[in-house]
């Protein structure tokens, strides 16, 4: 009797080969077994002989879609088509610019156009910003001939399902593995981006054995994407992933993602998905939507898994799988955190929370509707204390940083799960929170000093964000001191003043920021580190030391971060580049420095046109700076495109009230002002300063910039007491802002003294401009282009009332070029 | 559209609320077009002398009522025609098995006939095809599943592509052996 499978796996094999190649093949894979070969044979004078009739059949082959490789998409070239998916077709691609980058580049089905590709842009805008060793990073999009395409970062790997059974990975390597994805989903969700479609085809294994999770909120930018999408059949390709709430046409949540893990841990740890036998798109969304899962053991036990196996499942793992894919939402963890917790005290051997249902159950009628935030406070002051048995025991510094990692990422996790506006009173909530670990000593908090020392220092960041300066000092001060009791551990203690220097800085102490950031560059021994200490702290210095008008030694800090930058590669480092660079040539700005802040400004620009996409937002910030320089130095015809398409550009991906669209707009009033087009400046300024009061209030400096630019403007059109009020209100908020006698206010004071003198009003405007001048002069900045503008109108204005030597001395300050 | 025609005055509205995302509509609609389709195959079976059925001809009328009914494009055909085919093939084997117990065997056979699958002219036994594509089913799965999508949906194998998230040239080389197999098979029988 023949073996049906044998006969059909050999006949499909040799369908695929030529002519003689396939006879060999045939009579290799059969050997001596005639009636074997004899099946293989009937069946490929079947498919193959076009006298047999059963060759009518109307099979017609369909010709596969022309390949589009060696086509350009931006910087990248199609090099190999890798797929089709539900969503398109996927090719790899190479850049070509040079810089060495692969990328699976997938070519939308379909056009998208209008408010359906703004908004897709928006979006993608956040996905770029994700980044985290275990997610597949989204590199770039656009459109081109019509369609749409996304550039995501190049995987070579193995689908994890596949891995995990042709290495036979043992149980506890696999629940490693989905820790590491669970972890990048928590960070994911930290950034308030929600996967949505967790499942083996999303999640490739490198040849390292590094888990990679691919299109992370893809499913969330496309049009077709709506609440919809999984009720409806069109994208039902491979439900059988899906949560609950998701077949029931709901939105996406961090719960979805939890319920995705499960099932993705389900399908790995028991070779089967949950609902094996749902195979149909509709049998799988009435199952999920009715029925549990079966235990795992069980599933594991029918799918025929070992005994071994079975018996490691048991308990636990079963426990932990359940309530990750409960089917009510709230039963689930509450985080994606809490998963990757317990399935750490899992290969711990630590009891697991999800058998503990009453505890559970306790903390949520005690919490009532704020439950996640108290539950995030009980689980801290908790965990904190079975982190310090853990240091106990294991007494490993690397152990003791994971965990205080994972003690900090899941109060941030936790802060941000409670943070969903629909629960309400979120700030006194937080601050209620984290002033009962402010009320506790250090021992309470916990019994390790540099347990306790981690988590004072989140608690002391979580206070800055809110604004609550004071607090954050006290929590941080306690972090200090525990952390100079340890002067071992160093990243303790750099954490601290750094956490320090930020919050002298941002409520205006910058003077008193310096000493820490100094401290910092001392224990760094001044040298450039790859995780970015170093960098950051020269950048802050050198925003210190500018707002303290030491523009030597703010310039030597850019230099230095610069340096630091181009030590290193990769997209963060190409970042940090053009930010250093950003700041150079804004330094050289204000200092009039026209030549090198062109320069560098052509230096960042063409860093940022390789490095990041068209609508990147740190390009497009690279591109507007170095368009105002252009303008201030008498380019200003020559900016206005590039102001216009930035402008353009802004609009249809942060929308018309974003506050840097709206800054555009005032660069835009400006350059116009260079033009003499006094009443279009206007016109936009005007535009722009009401939408700035609106959306960044009064006393912002964004709002007194448009003022500047829209007092300027009416001084020349005919409305100089409008616009003398207008420059008054920028003066205002810059000396409150900054600092009276900063450059800021001088400028904004040298246009009221131009406007005084457009009025003949001679007596007036001269002690403010002289003041203006003079100010700016002492800090260096005599070739700045307001300085520049104050000794003309100096110059004119001795003129016009008879002083010629006055009128001559000013005059010779102006430079030629000006 | 006369709702009496259909006896099912719904199914637009159950279309639409489909279409919005309403699971509970999909099921019901699911367990119409299961009704649907089985009235249908029972109708023709008992006015056909040779108990011939066409399953894509039923799937496409099915199809096309429904589109006409909801005045609308239904959103994606391939998909809707693949779960169509699954629902058709349960629904004639399900009768051809009725019809088979309940003659004790000695019955007329349920016959498929289908230019996807063989000659004009020539017929296979429903049961026949289910029971084999159910093996097949067990050495390749993709190549049971398009199979299944060709001879009871009338899909195309471009369709069969996008229904099962696939590349035109793999579904190719799976209908090329799924399909040689099965008729390979069936003349054996």
């Amino acid at each position: 009797m023949i073996d049906p499978r044998r006969a059909y796996e050999i006949f499909a094999a040799a369908l695929d080969r030529a002519g003689e190649d396939r006879d060999a093949f045939v009579a290799a894979a059969c050997g001596d077994d005639a009636a074997l070969r004899d099946e293989v044979n009937n069946l490929l004078r079947v498919a193959l002989d076009e006298s047999v009739p059963a060759l009518l059949l109307s099979g017609e082959a369909v010709a596969e879609p022309p390949s589009q490789v060696g086509q350009q998409f931006s910087h990248f070239r199609l090099i190999e088509r890798i797929g089709i998916g539900g969503m398109g077709i996927v090719y790899r691609a190479e850049r070509i610019d040079g810089v060495p980058q692969s990328v699976a580049i997938k070519l939308l089905i379909g056009e998208m156009a209008g408010p359906d590709f703004e908004r897709f842009q928006r979006e993608a805008q956040i996905l770029a910003r994700l980044e985290h060793p275990a997610v597949a990073r989204l590199v770039d999009t656009g459109t081109q001939n019509g369609r749409t395409w996304i550039a995501i970062e190049y995987v070579r790997g193995t689908r994890i399902d596949a891995y995990c059974d042709r290495r036979k990975v043992p149980i506890r390597q696999r629940v490693q593995l989905l820790i590491e994805l669970t972890e990048a989903v928590a960070a994911a969700h930290r950034m308030l981006v929600v996967h949505r479609d967790i499942k083996p085809a999303n999640v490739l294994v490198t040849e390292e054995g590094f888990p990679k999770l691919i299109d992370f909120g893809i499913g969330a930018v496309l049009p077709a994407a709506d609440s919809a999408q999984l009720a409806n059949p069109g994208r039902l390709f491979t439900p059988n992933y899906s949560s609950p709430e998701q077949v029931a046409g709901g939105p996406a949540s961090v719960a979805t993602d939890v319920f995705g893990l499960g099932a993705l841990g389900y399908r790995l740890l028991c070779g089967i998905p949950p609902f094996p036998d749902a195979t149909e798109p509709l049998r799988y969304m009435m199952a999920v939507a009715h029925d549990d899962p079966e235990a795992p053991t069980i599933a594991a036990g029918r799918a025929g898994r070992d005994a071994r196996l079975v018996r490691e499942l048991r308990g636990d793992l079963d426990a932990i799988l359940l309530k990750a894919l409960a089917r009510d939402p709230a039963r689930r963890y509450a985080t994606a955190n809490d998963l990757a917790a317990d399935l750490r005290r899992y290969l711990a051997n630590e009891p697991v929370e999800a058998r503990e249902p009453s505890l559970a159950y306790r903390v949520r009628k005690f919490a009532g509707r704020n439950r996640i935030a108290v539950a995030a406070a009980l689980l801290l002051l908790g965990g904190a204390l079975v982190a310090g048995v853990v240091y106990i025991r294991q007494a490993r510094a690397v152990a003791l940083a994971r965990d205080m990692a994972a003690q900090r990422d899941h109060f941030l996790e936790s802060l941000l799960t409670s943070a969903n506006p629909s629960i309400g009173r979120r700030d006194v909530m937080v601050a209620d929170l984290l002033d009962r670990v402010l009320a506790k000593s250090d021992e309470d908090i916990s019994t390790d000093p540099l347990v306790a020392a981690s988590i004072l220092g989140v608690v002391g960041r979580t206070e800055k964000g809110l604004g609550r300066y004071h607090e954050a000092h006290l929590a941080n001060d306690r972090q200090l001191a525990l952390a100079r009791r340890f002067p071992g551990d160093k990243t303790q203690l750099i954490d601290a003043l750094n956490l320090q220097s930020l919050v002298l800085y941002v409520e205006g102490r910058p003077a008193d920021a310096e000493a820490p950031s100094r401290e910092i560059l001392q224990i760094l021994d001044n040298r450039c580190d790859p995780q970015g200490v170093y960098a950051d702290t020269v950048d802050i210095l050198g925003e210190i030391e500018a707002i303290g008008q030491r523009d030597g030694e703010a310039e030597a800090a850019y230099q230095a971060e610069l340096a630091c930058a181009r030590r290193y590669q990769g997209p963060k480092w190409s970042a940090r580049t053009v930010h250093a660079l950003n700041n150079l040539m804004m330094h050289y700005e204000y200092l009039g420095r026209r030549a090198q802040a062109l320069a560098t400004g052509e230096e960042a620009l063409a860093l940022a046109e390789t490095a990041f996409a068209a609508d990147a937002p740190y390009r497009l910030i690279t591109e507007l700076n170095y368009a105002d320089t252009l303008a201030m130095y008498g380019h200003a015809v020559d900016a206005e495109p590039k102001i216009r398409s930035i402008l353009a550009r802004r609009l249809s991906v942060l929308g018309a009230d974003h506050p840097e669209t709206l800054m555009t707009g005032t660069s835009l009033a400006k350059d116009l002002l260079f033009q003499h087009r006094y009443a279009e400046a206007a016109r936009t300024a005007d535009d722009a300063a009401s939408s700035l009061t609106r959306v960044v209030g009064p006393d912002h400096w964004l709002t007194a910039n448009a003022w500047q630019a829209l007092g300027r403007a009416q001084c020349h059109s005919g409305q100089p007491l409008e616009g003398m009020d207008n420059l008054q209100r920028a003066e205002a908020v810059y000396a409150s802002r900054f600092t009276p006698s900063g450059w800021q206010t001088l400028q904004a004071r040298a246009g009221i003294g131009s406007c005084l003198l457009a009025q003949h009003r001679y007596a007036e405007a001269a002690p403010l401009l002289q003041q203006a001048a003079s100010g700016l002069e002492s800090s260096g900045r005599n070739q700045y282009f307001a300085t520049q503008a104050a000794y003309a109108d100096l110059r004119d204005l001795y003129a016009a009332t008879g002083n010629a030597t006055a009128a001559a001395q000013w005059g010779s300050k102006v430079d030629a070029s000006y | 559209m006369d709702p009496s025609r259909t006896g099912s005055p719904d199914i637009a509205e159950l279309l639409a609320r489909w279409s919005r995302g309403d699971r509970a509509a999909f099921d019901a609609l699911v367990a119409r077009l299961y009704k649907e389709m089985h009235a249908i195959a029972v109708r023709q079976l008992r006015g056909e002398r040779h108990l011939t059925i066409e399953p894509t001809a039923l799937v496409n009328e099915v199809y096309l009522r429904l589109v006409g009914l909801s005045h609308l494009q239904l959103r994606d055909r391939a998909h809707f025609l693949s779960i169509a085919a699954r629902i058709a093939r349960q629904s004639l084997v399900d009768e051809a098995r009725r019809r088979r117990a309940s003659k004790r065997g000695g019955g007329d056979p349920v016959t498929l006939s289908d230019a996807n699958l063989g000659p004009a002219g020539v017929a296979y036994d429903a049961v026949d095809v289910d029971d084999l594509l159910t093996q097949l089913q067990d050495f390749d799965a993709l190549a049971a599943d398009v199979v299944t999508l060709r001879v009871f949906g009338g899909l195309s194998i471009k369709e069969v592509a996008e229904a099962l998230s696939s590349s035109v040239g793999i579904v190719n080389r799976r209908w090329a052996t799924g399909k040689a197999w099965l008729s390979w098979e069936l003349q054996k029988r």
